[in-house]
């Protein structure tokens, strides 16, 4: 893409360095600033990762053996991975790459100073952070909450743990999501810089824009079901409750209707950094402009429409588990679509290894396993034996660790430079990314078998035959968790101590790589306009 | 790969087949040509580039055969799906009641059972399941079907079991504390064996309660029964071989194991509870593996903690403030109340506690006696 930043100058103080109104911390959390706000939201989901990794690695431990190994009481581990599965949902792969690369690149890359809203956008990270403040309150004040991350009926009625205080935070959550796909739709339709077309915008933008209408369109959903939840609690309303009248199964429509949806809100933003990586490491444009654009908007309307299968055991009609089964397998076909044009993107590429485009490898790697284990669950009478056991677990953690979680450490890797202005060591940053790899799927891989063999899910205790497999996913958390610590360590010492990164270190030519690295507070000096293609590579590359 | 004993098993594993084997196919198809082109256009040997930005008739290949292809997935899982949903009208039927933490099956002609699930081989047998508190599923891996037992609900699948033996019930849906304990056991017997089984524990009638009684109400009337009648050589004869004897073992001929304590109990007739025998170390020792196997430990602790449900430390003789449809009352924990809360307990709750508990209806009136003991040997 040909980007003409008129007059650009590099004297202007880049957005770490600007003046701003307040000085220290505040500085950041009063700042309407997109970068900043993204870099904030970077911050905290990445912290609440660790935590969430943390008790991932407990639970791994006390499966090592049947019987208590470290928890002596179920008590603790059912509260362990409710709170791993709130943190790393609601607060991780929700927000995912959206709000922090999002917030961060979108208006860049269309050109634009700014989001179409900033005090909104600020308003939405601050609710972020008061639902993450309440929902991990819920912890400390009343019993642990213990009703899994999908706070199904009755159960989460009936349990005397402090559930309310919980479903209170993430319905806060929802709020800073839905505000989000509000401010992010707006800033694509109206902040465009000249020449901007839609046929011209990078893939990572096309995907946050389909990503932003279903949190406009379904978290409020989510809303309104945790909210009549929280009144069955206190007032005993009798929606859901059969003792009063109330459907069970009507909650997990109304769950499903939201958080299967919420999947894709996870995996388009990650899909759509793995498009803006592949091209510029194989410097050749990208194989299939319209169809991976149009794939992202075809998996937002198909992927509302499949949630029913999350309930094929849950007594709820023939006609109905046919009809969601079949639309479950047509969803597969966009993401078959975009897996197909990245590799082809490969063919006559001149292909560069670095750390990013290893994370990018390996989303299609994992993803393509998770897809395909995802086939396995759309199957009827397949479904009927593996739902609710480790392979359903596995495959989701293919998905949304080894898809969103990839493609974020990817992308963290990819405009690590443009964001801080710094490189980190390669060297490192590659064998963390293969001890993440082969950890990865020493543990999940090994879950696949588990499931298959007919391990349940969120069990404390489990049947002696299936110890040896536990002890082998456990050793892989382990390998996995040395990974993401190396990977950690290594870009916080490049923040520190980091060369100084170029503006453009990988080659680029969407329009982030235009400006400086880090770019200046309102982005380019000048408005920039733009002509060509998003991804005009030259022909020859120079050595 | 584990046991398949069933047709629903031999459906399953064919459709894994059918969708594994093409998903093998394809996947390493597709990583297979993405190593080849990194390695092929690798930067040290491909330094020119092809910008080639599309190829409609590719994008129409890799879209249309994908489709194909999983509708044939989709077909071979609907088949499956239509194997556990169709049986004949006749089919020998079994209620499962998923309840905090057990299954209580309960067959037709009224037989009720906890620890293990007994079925004839090689006909079709409905297994018709619901919950009687919070969502349960209930998973045999060897059938590989599992069917989510739903309060206010029926669900229901068939099944014909090919392979006589025992196997594994597991709870598949998450429900609270003691979720990974709430096991249970398949038996698949030979058929002749299990119709012998079947009429040799056929509940005896009721005097009194009609011949028609529906076997799935069994359980309500035979509950008031056995707490309001004084003991009848008739109520011993409502436990089956299935509530197991407290010694928990599976299989044995029931009659010979229950007959004993039924003797006992009706000797001290009307008086449910005779102080003389009621504190005997056996009583309570008794009373404490029952405790254990009906999961009551899970939620009442004996050391005083609070857990669930209020401790059994110190429980006998104390005062209790009780809420009776909303009313606070103080009553004294004796032993007719204990029988009430372990038989009853929704209808007073204690204070600052939920009505959580699963009612213990059916438990024989010699077994409400030895975990009464067992709580009152907790001073």
């Amino acid at each position: 893409m040909a980007v003409d930043v008129a007059g650009r100058s590099q004297g202007l103080p880049d957005y770490l360095n600007h003046r701003a109104a307040y000085s220290g911390i505040l500085s950041w959390v009063l700042s309407t600033d997109h970068k900043r706000i993204g870099v904030m939201y970077l911050v905290s989901q990445l912290t609440f990762f660790l935590v969430g990794v943390a008790l991932g690695f407990v639970m791994r431990l006390e499966m090592l053996t049947p019987g208590p190994t470290v928890i002596s009481n179920p008590a603790v581990y059912n509260a362990i991975f409710t709170v791993h599965g709130v943190i790393m949902i609601f607060l991780f792969v929700i927000p995912g790459l959206i709000a922090s690369f999002g917030n961060f690149f979108l208006p860049i890359m269309i050109g634009a100073k700014d989001v179409a809203f900033p005090f909104l956008n600020l308003l939405s990270w601050w609710l972020f952070m008061i639902g993450a403040f309440v929902a991990i309150a819920s912890l400390f004040t009343g019993g642990l909450p213990d009703t899994g991350w999908t706070f199904y009926v009755p159960y989460s009625i009936q349990t005397n743990t402090n559930t309310t205080l919980a479903l209170f935070g993430v319905f806060i959550l929802g709020f800073s999501s839905i505000l989000t796909g509000l401010n992010f739709v707006t800033t694509v339709h109206q902040m465009r810089a000249p020449g901007m077309r839609w046929g011209r915008m990078p893939l990572f933008v096309w995907a946050i824009y389909a990503t932003s209408w279903i949190q406009i369109l379904a978290t409020p959903i989510l809303g309104i079901t945790l909210l009549l939840v929280m009144l069955e609690r206190v007032l005993g309303i009798g929606v859901f409750d059969p003792a009063r009248g109330g459907d069970p199964v009507l909650y997990q429509h109304l769950f499903w209707i939201y958080s299967h949806p919420a999947v894709y809100i996870m995996i388009l933003p990650a899909m759509g950094a793995i498009s803006e990586i592949i091209p510029t490491f194989a410097r050749r444009t990208i194989f299939g402009y319209k169809f991976i654009a149009g794939s992202s908007l075809a998996i937002a309307l198909f992927g509302s429409l499949v949630w029913a299968h999350h309930m094929f055991t849950a007594g709820i009609g023939e006609r109905a588990a046919v009809i969601f089964s079949l639309l479950t397998f047509l969803v597969a076909v966009p993401s078959a679509i975009k897996v197909f044009n990245w590799v082809s993107t490969l063919y006559r590429g001149s292909i560069e290894l670095r750390p990013p485009m290893l994370f990018a490898l390996a989303f299609i790697f994992l993803f393509s396993i998770g897809g395909f284990t995802g086939l396995m669950q759309g199957a009827l009478a397949l479904d009927i034996h593996l739902h609710d056991t480790y392979f359903v677990v596995a495959h989701f953690h293919y998905v949304m660790f080894g898809g969103t979680g990839f493609a974020l450490f990817g992308a963290l890797h990819y405009w690590f430079p443009k964001m801080f202005g710094r490189m980190y060591n390669e060297k490192i940053a590659t064998i963390a990314w293969a001890l993440m790899f082969v950890g990865f799927n020493v543990l999940y891989f090994t879950m696949l078998l588990m499931g298959w063999l007919g391990m349940p899910r969120r069990y404390y205790d489990y049947l002696p035959q299936y110890q040896t497999w536990h002890v082998v996913a456990t050793v892989g958390s382990w390998i996995l968790i040395a990974g993401v610590l190396l990977m950690v360590g290594n870009l916080l010492v490049a923040l520190k101590r980091g060369e100084k990164a170029p503006d453009n270190p990988w080659g680029g030519v969407t329009p982030e790589w235009s400006t400086t690295s880090p770019p200046p507070l309102e982005n380019f000096e000048k408005a920039p306009t733009f002509s060509g293609g998003p991804y005009d590579f030259p022909t020859e590359v120079a050595r | 790969m584990g046991t398949a004993a069933s047709n629903t098993a031999s459906h399953v594993d064919q459709v894994m087949m059918v969708i594994l084997g093409i998903s093998v196919v394809l996947f390493v198809g597709i990583m297979a040509t993405m190593v080849f082109f990194v390695v092929k256009y690798s930067r040290k040997k491909q330094t020119s580039v092809a910008n080639i930005s599309h190829h409609t008739g590719l994008e129409l290949v890799w879209t249309i055969i994908p489709v194909i292809i999983v509708l044939v997935m989709f077909w071979y899982g609907f088949v499956g799906y239509r194997v556990m949903r169709t049986g004949p009208d006749d089919a020998l039927e079994v209620t499962i009641t998923g309840r905090m933490w057990s299954w209580l099956y309960t067959y037709e002609n009224g037989i009720q059972a906890t620890d293990m699930l007994r079925i004839p081989a090689g006909e079709p047998v409905k297994l018709v399941i619901t919950s009687a508190d919070v969502i349960h599923s209930f998973y045999v891996p060897a059938f590989r079907v599992k069917w989510d037992a739903v309060p206010g609900r029926k669900t229901h699948y068939f099944v014909t079991a090919e392979k006589t033996g025992t196997f594994d019930v597991l709870c598949a849906e998450y429900c609270g504390l003691q979720h990974a304990y709430m096991l249970s056991k398949v038996q698949v017997m030979p058929k002749a064996e299990f119709e012998k089984w079947y009429a040799a524990n056929a509940p005896a009638q009721q005097p009194g309660s009609g011949p028609a009684q529906a076997p799935s109400a069994a359980a309500e009337p035979a509950a008031q029964m056995a707490s309001a009648q004084p003991q009848t050589e008739t109520a011993p004869d409502q436990r089956t071989d299935g509530t197991p004897p407290p010694a928990g073992t599976p299989g044995s001929p029931k009659t010979a194991s229950s007959a004993p304590p039924a003797g006992k109990a009706a000797t001290p007739t009307a008086a449910p509870a005779a102080p003389a025998s009621g504190n005997s170390a056996a009583l309570v020792a008794e009373g404490e593996k029952l405790m254990a196997r009906y999961a009551c430990s899970s939620c009442h602790s004996s050391d005083g903690s609070r857990i669930v449900g209020p401790t059994f430390k110190g429980l006998y003789g104390s005062s209790v403030t009780v809420l009776v449809d909303g009313q606070e009352r103080t009553v004294r924990a004796d032993e007719a109340y204990l029988e009430r809360s372990i038989r009853e307990p929704n209808a007073e709750i204690v204070k600052g506690y939920q009505p959580l508990m699963p009612g213990q209806p059916n438990l024989t009136p010699e077994e409400v006696r030895a975990m009464i003991a067992y709580i009152k040997s907790l001073k």
